[in-house]
């Protein structure tokens, strides 16, 4: 059903059976029409509208998976970890002793939980861009990672506020050591808007137009391998190359995906880590 | 902070916008529309420059124990 669904997907957005190179078919590219998906249900609750589509229920669907997985592989934990145990294990230690204290040190312990939750939601997440079936990198579009980005800023901004207090706090961050005192006039506001401003900013789009342009590129790569079939010596050795760099595509995708959580992961433990000690 | 790389696209990006909305906006108050636009940008740009380098240098500073300004 998977590869049925996908194979119509790609001769829809190819524009139709009988669009290929010598058809006099101009190259239909996919664009940002590839990323929209219709309402499969609208409801409101009050004055709030609520449309779920595809994307919707693909990030309920994960999230129910990572609970699942999660509570069955800890669900009888034994001193000799054995199967989903042993997975589960290995993930944690990674968050924790990988990112956690390699941001943090000891104190990172308290923050594991939270990162763990990022950690896995935003690599499966990814990951559904070359599920077959889901096909749709649910973080491609922009509105999840924004809302990622904005959870860790409201983290680590009262977080700083709370431990340094607040006067401190800002003036750690606009007023770094080691530069002569009448650069402060002129630079204090460049490190107040890159930390306040440009900050969540950069965080979310990172992780946005990552996956959003290895999902163009594959889906590309996928309209050029039925687009060039054609009975010529050029469309052949076009199609077989378009196919043979959509399946390298693919794996690339599966390094990104990883990749893009760990760093989103990453950044949001060093963000914490800035607000919990002054930079001295 | 441990993140030298993380903060100097942020940075640059900050200090652009900063320096180039200013210049933009005493261009406008001035009327020399645009000219001012592309001093700040300059400006800018170099001042985040400096930003980036400082803290590196701090950063290094801190990593080899001994520092420049003796932390």
């Amino acid at each position: 059903m998977g590869v049925g669904r996908f194979a119509v997907g790609v001769i829809r957005a190819s524009g139709g059976l009988d669009c290929h190179l010598m058809s006099g078919c101009g190259f239909p590219a996919p664009g940002a029409e590839i990323f929209q998906f219709d309402a499969l249900l609208t409801f409101s609750v009050g004055p709030v509208a609520f449309h779920v589509s595809k994307v919707t229920i693909l990030l309920g669907l994960v999230s129910l998976a990572i609970v699942a997985f999660f509570t069955y592989a800890f669900r009888r934990p034994s001193l000799v970890p054995r199967g989903a145990q042993n997975v589960g294990e290995l993930g944690y230690l990674f968050i924790r002793d990988g990112i956690a204290r390699e941001a943090m040190g000891k104190e990172g312990d308290r923050f594991v939980p939270f990162l763990f939750t990022f950690f896995f939601m935003t690599w499966m997440l990814n990951f559904m861009g070359i599920l077959p079936g889901a096909q749709i990198p649910v973080t491609s579009i922009f509105a999840i990672p924004v809302a990622f980005a904005l959870i860790v800023y409201l983290t680590w901004v009262p977080l700083g506020v709370y431990r340094q207090g607040f006067i401190p706090f800002f003036k750690n961050m606009m007023f770094p050591p080691g530069v002569p005192k009448p650069m402060y006039l002129l630079l204090a506001p460049i490190e107040f808007i890159s930390n306040i401003i440009v900050r969540p900013f950069t965080h979310s789009v990172r992780l946005f137009a990552n996956m959003f342009a290895g999902h163009l590129l594959i889906a590309s790569f996928s309209v050029a391998t039925f687009y060039l079939i054609s009975a010529s010596v050029i469309g052949i050795l076009g199609s077989v190359a378009s196919f043979a760099v959509t399946v390298a595509l693919t794996a690339f995708e599966v390094l990104i995906q990883a990749l893009q959580a760990y760093i989103f992961t990453l950044l949001a433990a060093v963000y914490i880590s800035g607000a919990l000690h002054a930079e001295h | 902070m441990a993140d030298p790389a993380w903060t100097i696209v942020s940075r640059i990006a900050a200090g652009l916008l900063l320096y180039t909305g200013l210049g933009w906006l005493i261009s406008q108050w001035v009327g020399h529309t645009s000219t001012l636009m592309a001093v700040g940008a300059m400006v800018g740009l170099g001042l985040s420059m400096y930003v980036v380098i400082a803290g590196l240098n701090r950063d290094g500073s801190k990593q080899s124990g001994a520092g420049r300004h003796g932390k």
